[in-house]
This record gives C-alpha cells, structure tokens and sequence, in this order.
C-alpha cells in the first residue's frame, strides 16, 4: 500500500514537472513570438516613408533606389515582406521596376546565400523568394534541388521557381515530364506550374502533342488553351477520336477556344458520343453568343441527358429573337414532347430576367419583341403584358 | 477667385529661383518641412545632405517665424526629388526637429507655375498644420472633387489596397477602401461610388453574394454603379458566372497597373 502511494507521488511529480516544462516552452515559444512581431513592426514603422516612397512613385519613369542606409539581413526580410507581395500581384512595367528595385536592395544575394543554407526549411523558402524575384542565375541550382528533394508538396514550390527563372523552353519541357513520371500531381497543376514561366512555351506544348505519352498529349492540349497564336496543329483533330474521355475533352475544349470550328464541325459535336463535348459544345454557343448556330440547338435541348438538354435551352434564351423563337416552338410542341418542359421553363425565367433589368428603351424594345414571339405560339398572357 | 498666401521669407527666397526655372522650362524639386531648426542645425543638414546626394545642387531657407524648412533641388524630377526628402528626414528625425509633417513637390510635374506651386504648398502647411510626422507628396487641387470620380475597393489583400489606392489616388481618383464584403457593403450604401474594384474571395459576405446586393442598392436607388471584378479566380466557370452577375469588367491577378487604369478609364467614360 505504502509502496503504491509512493509510487503515485512519484508519478505526479513527474507528471507536473513534465507540464511545467511544456508549458514554459509553449510559453517561450509565444513570446518569442510575440518579440519578433514587435520587432518586425517596429522596423516596418521605420520604412513607413520609404514604402510610401515606392508606392507613389511606382508609375514615374525615374528608377526607384533602395533605402540610403546599408541593411541588416533582419531589415531584408521585413522588406522582403513587403515587397514580395507586391510583386506577386503587379505584373509588366510595375513589376519590373520592382525586381530590379529588389536586386538593388540585395534580396537576391541574401535568398541567393539561404538558398546554401543546411536547414532545408530555410532553402526552400529562398527557392520559393528567388522564383519570386525571377533570378536567372540560380535555375541550375533549383533543378538540383528538385531532383535532391524528396516527392512532397516542396517539389511543387521548387518546380513553380524553376518555371519562372528559367530562360530556356527546354528546361521547362524536361521540367514537366520530370513532374508527369514522378509526381501524382493533377495535370491542370503541372500545366499551372509551366505557366508561371514567361517564356513562349508553344513549342514546346506542340512537341506534347507528338508524344507516346497520354499525360504529356493532355498537357500540351491544356497548354496550347492559353496561346495567343491560335492556329492549331492538325494532330488535334486526332486526339478527338482518342481511347481517354479526358483526351476527347481537352481537344474538343482545345479546338472550341481557338474557334478552329466549322458549322458542320459544331453540328458533329453536338451529337458526339460524349455528353461532357455535346453539353460543352451547347454551352459555348450560348455564352460567346454564336447566333450563327442558333438552329443547331434544335436538336440536343430534346436530348435524354436533362444536363445538355437544359444547358441548351439557356443558350437558346441567351441567343436573341431567333433562340427565343426556338424555345416557343419547342414549348407549343411544335416538335414533339421532348424539351418541351424545359422550353418553357426558360422562356418564363426569360421574360421576367428581361422585365426585371428593364433600363433602357433597348431593353423595353427586345421584351415587347419576345412578347411578339410568344403570343404568336400562345396566345395573350395578361400577366406578362401587364409588366409593362 | 483670389487666394490668400501665407507670408513666409522662403517665398521671397525662392522667387527668382523659380522664376528662373519657370522661364527656361528646367526642372526642380521642391521639400517643405514642418520643423524647428536653428543656425547650427541648418549647417549641419547642409552637410549630411551634401556628404549623401553630392551631385545635388539645393538652395536651403528657413522660416523662423512658422517653423518652415524649404529646399529646391535643381534640376531633379519628383521620383528624386521625393527620395531626397527621405535623407532630409532621416536627418530631422535624427536630430528630433520635425514637428510636422513634409511636402515634395516638382515645377513642372505638379504645376506649371513653379511660383504658384510653392505657394499652395506653404499654404497647406502653414494653415493646415498636420501633426503626421511623414511625406506627403503635394496634390494639385484644379481638379475640382466633385469632378473625380470615386472607387471602392474591397480586397482583404492590404498590397492590393496599397498598391491599387495609391495608385488610383495619383491618377486623381477619390478612392475608399474594405477589407471585406460586409465592410464593403456597407461604404457602398454610404458613398455610392462610381466604380467598385472587387475580389470574389471575400470574407463577411462572398463576391457574388456582396455584387447581388450592390445590384439590388442600385435598382432600389435608381443608381448605376460599374463593377470591376480583380480576383485570383482564374478558372472559365468563375468568369462567365460573374458576367452573368452584371460586372463590366474581370481582371486576374498579376495584373498591370496600366491596364487596369485603361479599362477604369473606358467604364467611367462610358458612364458619362
């Protein structure tokens, strides 16, 4: 009995010296914390008229100089921290009379000596900056460190500075297919992440499409979306009949934003085999407002698949008199039962969208003329003439 | 209408300077500072400021009787003349002689009459008297505020606010700012703005959410404000469903400045 009361005591000793121990850690942990946040505000108060400075005269021609003191490394990072962000958000002119601002600070050198640091935490939030600041000059040293760094989230930030001080296409071609054949990451990000260069990538993302390699095929579909020069390579076409869902997609999506379409192309993927490309297709029609293809609608808002026979019908009612017409004929049963629901459904949303943004004589002109169109098919409807 | 200066020796000091650079279309900087100095201090500003910007030639006067320091810099354009007159404060902040705060001003980019320029701004200091210990850089009122148009910006991002707000504030825009959609929301009801320069991440109230209810304001208000959306948002289906919510404009971060002043520019003539 003796023993084990003891044996009690000595556990709650232990039990609170234990305690007493993290809490002061927890504690100087916090303090430590809250020191270094005064510590920051304090010197960011002394920088309050130089950051004022860069502000104001951002959009002068005259080149912006650094601080008229030397800095500490403490005094970089707390401009860095500033700065940094700023040049994340702008981008042209602003952009680049900040990076050569920042160079003139000495951010790079000081990222460039934490980039040699044996704490990784430290290099990789120098690789991170340096991506930032654009240097050219440590590129070979961050594809080292890619291939060093083991397969987690780092590789992400290490792979996103990589494309943005790189300045050669090729090393951002050996980036990606490094990124396909040994991460998991989402395609959509790997094609993020190449986006981030500023180079022209088109040739390589053309080089993708030639590939033996369905992840390299999409990417280069993914890639070219965003390319000024809209003319498409003819291998595209041959990714629409591909074994993937997602090739078919991508090319479909590839081919509609660069308008590389005729009417009997739009006609063919209204009725493809795929819903996602016949609802894509129904969609794109609509929104970019392609009246010319206003009849082909016809057919896939009486489709089974509700998801593009409804996506069709708000085409149909974003496409004028014309696409109004269609819904009212379709409504009055003019071609059957199929969408004849739906029809009406986007007729009525239609009529009170127009009376409720009622603005200009314009748009009093385009109700009256929907009202036209729809007594023709129905009759007089007193709750809709009324509105006016 | 006539105005009234403010009698200080550093116009008398300056004038033929002025009138001199006025007459032959040459730059020069102008620094006014609020601060209390005496001979030795004159001399010893002289020296710092020769030692850090040698190449610098500047007329120094001050005026005893309202405590105002004036410097003209020649030949200098007003991104220099703006960061001399962080050496000039460095120094007085040194020396616990500013008492107010400092204006920098540049013949011609802020006026073109250098005498007149000068005026205004001892004015400012001299009946104004702030107590802000910081530069200033002087804002020539011929426009008119009731002729500048008003922007609202809501961005929980404070580099966007900085960076955005000042920018806009130089180009002559009467600018307010929220960091979230509530704050936002309820300047818009109190300012009614021109122009509304919003995120779609927002806290408070969502982007979309604090668009619909401007959209309602404006119809109960007969109002007509223009809503330009700036947002990290860079995916198709965000940009089509922020069209269909009635915003003019849809811009993704990075953005240029340039541009974006263009587009604010078009939406604001349009308005009018």
């Amino acid at each position: 009995m003796f023993i084990n009361l003891q044996a009690a005591y000595w556990m709650i000793a232990i039990l609170l010296i234990l305690m007493i121990i993290f809490m002061s850690l927890t504690l100087s942990i916090k303090m430590s914390k809250i020191i270094s946040a005064k510590k920051e505000k304090d010197c960011l108060a002394n920088f309050h008229s130089y950051l004022y400075y860069l502000q104001v005269e951002l959009d002068n021609e005259a080149m912006l100089r650094p601080p008229n003191k030397s800095l500490r490394s403490f005094e970089k990072k707390v401009l860095q921290k500033t700065l940094l962000p700023w040049v994340e958000r702008l981008k042209g002119v602003h952009r680049e009379k900040l990076l050569i601002l920042c160079e003139a600070i000495g951010l790079n050198e000081y990222n460039k000596k934490r980039l040699q640091s044996p704490w990784s935490i430290v290099r990789l939030d120098a690789a991170y900056h340096l991506g930032i600041l654009r240097d050219k000059e440590v590129t070979s040293q961050l594809i080292s460190m890619l291939h060093r760094s083991n397969f987690d989230s780092s590789i992400c930030i290490i792979a996103r500075s990589i494309a943005q001080t790189s300045e050669y296409p090729n090393e951002i071609k050996n980036l990606i297919q490094y990124l396909v054949n040994n991460t998991k990451y989402h395609l959509h990000l790997i094609a993020d992440i190449s986006k981030e260069s500023s180079l022209d990538l088109r040739s390589v993302y053309i080089s993708f499409l030639y590939e033996d390699h369905s992840k390299l095929n999409k990417i280069g579909l993914i890639g070219l979306q965003d390319q000024v020069d809209q003319n498409i390579p003819e291998t595209v076409r041959s990714f629409v009949h591909s074994d993937d869902k997602e090739t078919r997609i991508l090319a479909v999506q590839l081919l509609m934003f660069a308008m590389d379409l005729t009417e009997k192309d739009v006609h063919y993927y209204l009725q493809f085999p795929d819903w996602e490309i016949r609802n894509m297709l129904a969609d794109w029609i609509g929104y970019s407002g392609l009246t010319q293809y206003t009849g082909l609608l016809k057919v896939p808002i009486q489709e089974s698949n509700w998801i593009v026979s409804r996506t069709s019908a708000k085409s149909l009612a974003q496409l004028g008199e014309y696409g109004f017409e269609i819904l009212c004929e379709l409504a009055a049963g003019i071609h059957g039962e199929q969408g004849r629901e739906v029809a009406k459904e986007y007729i009525d949303e239609k009529l009170k969208q127009t009376i409720n943004t009622f603005s200009h004589v314009d748009d009093i002109t385009e109700y009256n003329q929907k009202i036209f169109i729809y007594q023709k098919f129905f009759g007089k409807r007193h709750d809709l003439t009324k509105a006016l | 209408m006539t105005e009234t200066h403010a009698s200080s020796s550093i116009r008398q000091s300056f004038k033929q300077f002025l009138h001199y650079y006025q007459a032959s279309n040459l730059p020069c900087g102008v620094i006014i500072a609020h601060a209390t100095l005496d001979q030795p201090s004159i001399n010893s500003l002289k020296a710092h400021l020769e030692k850090e910007e040698p190449a610098t030639a500047f007329q120094i006067n001050y005026d005893a009787q309202n405590n105002i320091l004036g410097l003209l810099l020649d030949d200098c354009n007003l991104g220099y003349t703006h960061f001399y007159a962080l050496h000039v404060k460095d120094f007085l902040d040194g020396e616990d002689r500013l008492i107010g705060e400092m204006i920098v001003g540049n013949f011609p980019e802020n006026s073109d009459q250098a005498e007149q320029m000068l005026s205004r701004m001892i004015n400012e200091m001299v009946i104004d008297q702030r107590n802000q210990q910081e530069i200033r850089v002087f804002d020539n009122q011929t426009i008119k505020k009731t002729e500048k148009n008003s922007v609202l910006i809501v961005d929980h991002d404070t580099s966007i606010i900085h960076l955005l707000g000042n920018y806009l504030q130089r180009k002559g825009y009467i600018v307010h700012v929220a960091t979230d959609g509530k704050k936002g929301l309820e300047q818009y009801k109190k300012l009614l703005p021109d122009l509304v320069i919003t995120e779609i991440n927002l806290s408070g109230i969502g982007g979309y959410q604090f668009i619909h209810e401007i959209k309602n304001i404006d119809k109960q208000s007969n109002g007509h404000s223009e809503i330009m959306v700036l947002t990290n948002k860079q995916l198709e289906d965000d940009i089509k469903r922020t069209f269909e919510y009635g915003v003019a404009e849809y811009i993704t971060k990075p953005f240029s400045l340039i541009e974006l002043e263009a587009r604010i520019k078009r939406l604001v003539e349009v308005m009018e």
